[in-house]
């Protein structure tokens, strides 16, 4: 999906800067304008998703199956033989098998609570653009609320009051990222009301919410895809340092953030148990951040007009 | 020049009092918020209570059922119902206030008060009727039946410490709670939400002890704890788990202190509302633990499985021969069978930062349920939310009060105790047993009543006992100091002292 909303996304000004090199060659894997660091994101983006989708069938170990007698072995590198790649954890369990498994956890969560927090911003945002001075005013405050409160002191109130529930969990950690989103997108529809393809619009006599659905909310996709990609590493790491401090992810299922809580415990003794979530999880967000990064240049408007101008 | 000789003098004189009045550092997973002696009865509170506080008479450390004068110093029978005991002169509490009778009588009378918070204290002093004042430093002691034990529950750790009569009424127990005020040889001295401070007191009656100051800092992770005992920042870590002995043992100047002690790592079922209701069904879910695979996994062979609810430390009252509860899944199996469970499934509660181990041995004994064929699951809890309604299992620890199954299966189950209370109401006799128990005077008429007591709690089943842990001490090479099997760190000074 990132993939290519980021190839859609880096032809369009390409191309309305060069016309002449516009081809009718099969879309590329990669658009030219893309630096090789953007492209080595993409590619392990596409990889950590392949595995937390694929692995768990691939690997062979039940992430849950215990061995207390095989607990705590080291990884295969340091001396063990190959049926525990990545080791043991205290009670047995295979490292990489619950590693690949707390990647899809968080993966989910991740997608989940963006999406959350994408929905709810976004339409909370176009009420308060276009839903008159009432409306703006209490959206506005609830923002200005949810800015004003440490949220991960919050949610910790929220998940010790009313249980550790996953579907509580998931709406928790949506409801993270949301008031951003709301003040972006009022902020683009606002100026976007002015233009002049809206006032054409309505000098056509459509209806307010036609217009609203078909000429001004699609203003807002390029906003959404960079704001997506910065709440995507927000979640993953609000979920993780849930799980860490225990109200997240509960056992026996997993996330990356609880495997490395659960490693913390054991990092003098079993540093294995930690490794392999720290890496992915360095590795998820570096990608993603990388990813939002390039994105956000190629698409704000104010960031394009910086670079063109230097 | 006098002056400079003066001046050094004075400054060796400094560093000689710095290096006489070290301080002690401790780092603890957890104290109990409230310290009124009577309440915070459990592993974390007797980590400190003892330093602040004195009982009247005094178990010894090695041998439990020797008893030695304290607060008292002398005690004796007047009657079948009555005990006279005679207090020491010259005792004042940290606030200043003298000791005397006043106090006794106090801080045995508030735990008639049924609206007092420690249940536990109060089932233990249930068959103290009165205190009597004779003189200022006399008092009398009565029970409504005889008590052959009474002695021994004045000895205990777990609630028969002496509160100040006047300075309590006048804060209550709340503020008493979180500024406790005893006569032991520490007063505290500063408190904040992670970290306590006690300050040896001036006005002690015995040995002074060896460390001026001692600092408990709550560290929860375990980790954390241990890295703080590496670096040096503290002396004594506790609660080490022994897949941290390693990384402690690593370094030369520190050792690991273990010891077995009175004490059952718990499971505590739901028998009132909950899918196992069915004592056949507790049965089998009891049989179907494999204690001695986790004993040897997760305390690298450390801890016992204990013969049933019995502790060595009874002395003759102990049944050396009763078998520790066996491991027999196929056993279990039938059982499961036989009380036709349904499937319906079994929450386990367990809490990140609980008992030593509590979510791994979670985690592993919710396995060995399912290979059974039961619906079983972990529900990790805050610890505020521990509550055994929501859930069919919970996990709980019993120590013993006083080397005597009256100190230990039947104060704790017992139908005042918390278990009776909160999800257990046995059908087969135990509470009467129990009441023949109480008193009983005879040894082997004490022996088969405690022993027939124990077969109708194997029988109902309302819970199981799982291992003695034990419990090990990170501490540093220049403090000598060991643990004991009462569980308390007790730093008086016969106990502890540094090398240089």
């Amino acid at each position: 999906m990132v993939t290519t909303a980021a190839e859609t996304a880096a032809r369009e000004p390409t191309t309305r800067h060069d016309p002449t090199r516009r081809s009718r060659r099969l879309p590329r894997l990669f658009p030219t304008s893309m630096p090789w660091l953007i492209r080595a994101q993409v590619i392990n983006l596409a990889l950590l998703a392949g595995l937390a989708l694929l692995g768990p069938s691939v690997i062979g170990h039940d992430p849950a199956r215990q061995d207390l007698r095989a607990r705590l072995t080291a990884p295969v590198w340091i001396g063990n033989h190959a049926n525990h790649p990545l080791g043991t954890d205290h009670i047995g369990r295979d490292v990489l098998a619950r590693t690949v498994y707390g990647l899809r956890t968080s993966l989910i969560v991740a997608a989940i609570g963006t999406v959350v927090s994408l929905v709810i911003g976004t339409a909370l945002g176009a009420l308060a653009a276009l839903g008159g001075r009432a409306a703006d005013a209490v959206v506005m405050f609830l923002v200005e609320t949810q800015m004003s409160v440490p949220y991960t002191l919050v949610v910790l109130v929220l998940m010790a009051s009313l249980g550790t529930d996953i579907r509580v969990f998931l709406l928790v950690v949506g409801l993270a990222g949301w008031e951003g989103v709301a003040r972006l997108v009022r902020g683009q529809l606002l100026a976007a009301k002015r233009q002049d393809f809206v006032e054409g619009a309505r000098a056509l006599g459509l209806g307010q919410l036609r217009i609203a659905f078909r000429h001004l909310l699609p203003t807002t996709a390029p906003i959404l895809m960079v704001l997506a990609s910065g709440s995507f590493t927000g979640v993953i790491f609000l979920e993780s340092s849930l799980s860490f401090l225990g109200v997240g992810i509960q056992p026996p299922a997993t996330s990356l953030g609880l495997l490395i809580g659960v490693g913390r415990d054991h990092l003098m003794g079993a540093w294995w148990i930690a490794l392999a979530p720290c890496a992915l999880l360095v590795s998820l967000t570096l990608s993603v951040a990388l990813l939002g990064d390039w994105l956000r240049d190629r698409l704000d408007p104010r960031a394009r007009r910086k670079l063109t101008r230097r | 020049m006098p002056s400079r000789k003066l001046l050094l003098t004075l400054l060796f004189a400094q560093l000689a009092l710095f290096a006489l009045a070290r301080d002690l550092h401790i780092a603890v997973a957890g104290i109990d918020a409230n310290l009124e002696p009577g309440i915070a009865t459990s592993n974390t509170g007797m980590q400190i209570v003892p330093n602040l506080f004195e009982t009247l008479i005094e178990m010894d450390m090695q041998d439990n059922s020797v008893l030695k004068p304290k607060l008292a110093t002398s005690w004796h029978r007047v009657d079948d119902l009555t005990l006279e005991l005679t207090l020491r002169e010259g005792v004042t509490f940290h606030n200043g206030d003298p000791f005397g009778a006043e106090d006794v009588k106090f801080s045995f009378e508030r735990f008639m008060n049924p609206d007092y918070r420690g249940s536990l204290s109060r089932s233990l002093f249930a068959t103290i009727t009165a205190v009597d004042i004779v003189d200022d430093h006399t008092v009398r002691i009565s029970t409504a039946q005889p008590d052959p034990i009474l002695e021994y529950r004045l000895a205990s750790l777990w609630g028969a410490w002496i509160v100040p009569a006047k300075h309590y009424q006048a804060v209550g127990a709340d503020a008493f709670g979180i500024e406790p005020v005893g006569t032991g040889f520490y007063r505290l001295s500063d408190r904040q939400p992670d970290r306590i401070e006690l300050t040896a007191f001036a006005g002690y009656w015995g040995a002074r002890p060896a460390a001026e100051r001692v600092v408990y800092r709550i560290i929860p992770e375990v980790s954390t704890r241990v890295a703080a005992l590496i670096a040096g920042e503290v002396d004594i870590v506790a609660a080490l788990p022994a897949d941290q002995y390693a990384s402690v043992e690593r370094n030369a100047d520190l050792r690991v202190e273990r010891t077995l002690i009175n004490n059952i790592h718990m499971l505590v079922y739901n028998t009132w509302d909950s899918p196992i209701t069915d004592p056949k069904l507790r049965q089998a879910l009891n049989l179907g633990i494999d204690r001695q695979l986790i004993v040897d996994a997760l305390w690298h062979g450390d801890a016992e499985v204990p013969r049933s609810h019995q502790f060595a430390a009874y002395g003759p009252l102990f049944n050396a021969e009763r078998q520790v509860q066996p491991y027999d899944p196929d056993r279990a199996r039938q059982l499961i069978a036989e009380s036709g469970y349904d499937g319906s499934p079994v929450y386990y509660l367990a809490r990140h930062t609980g008992y030593v181990n509590e979510l791994p041995v979670a985690e592993i004994i919710v396995q060995m349920w399912q290979d059974l064929g039961i619906d079983a699951h972990v529900s990790v809890v805050d610890p505020s939310q521990l509550d055994l309604n929501t859930a069919s299992v919970g996990t709980w620890s019993n120590t013993m009060r006083f080397p005597d199954p009256a100190g230990g299966l039947w104060l704790l189950w017992n139908e005042t105790g918390t278990q009776q209370i909160r999800g257990w109401t046995p059908r087969n006799g135990f509470n009467e047993v129990g009441h023949e128990l109480e008193i009983a005077q005879g040894i082997q008429e004490r022996f088969e009543l405690s022993q027939r007591l124990l077969d109708l709690w194997e029988e109902e089943a309302p819970g199981t006992v799982l291992w003695f842990p034990s419990e090990a001490f990170g501490v540093s090479n220049t403090v000598v100091w060991k643990p004991n099997a009462l569980q308390t760190i007790d730093l008086r000074a016969e106990l502890l002292s540094f090398i240089d």
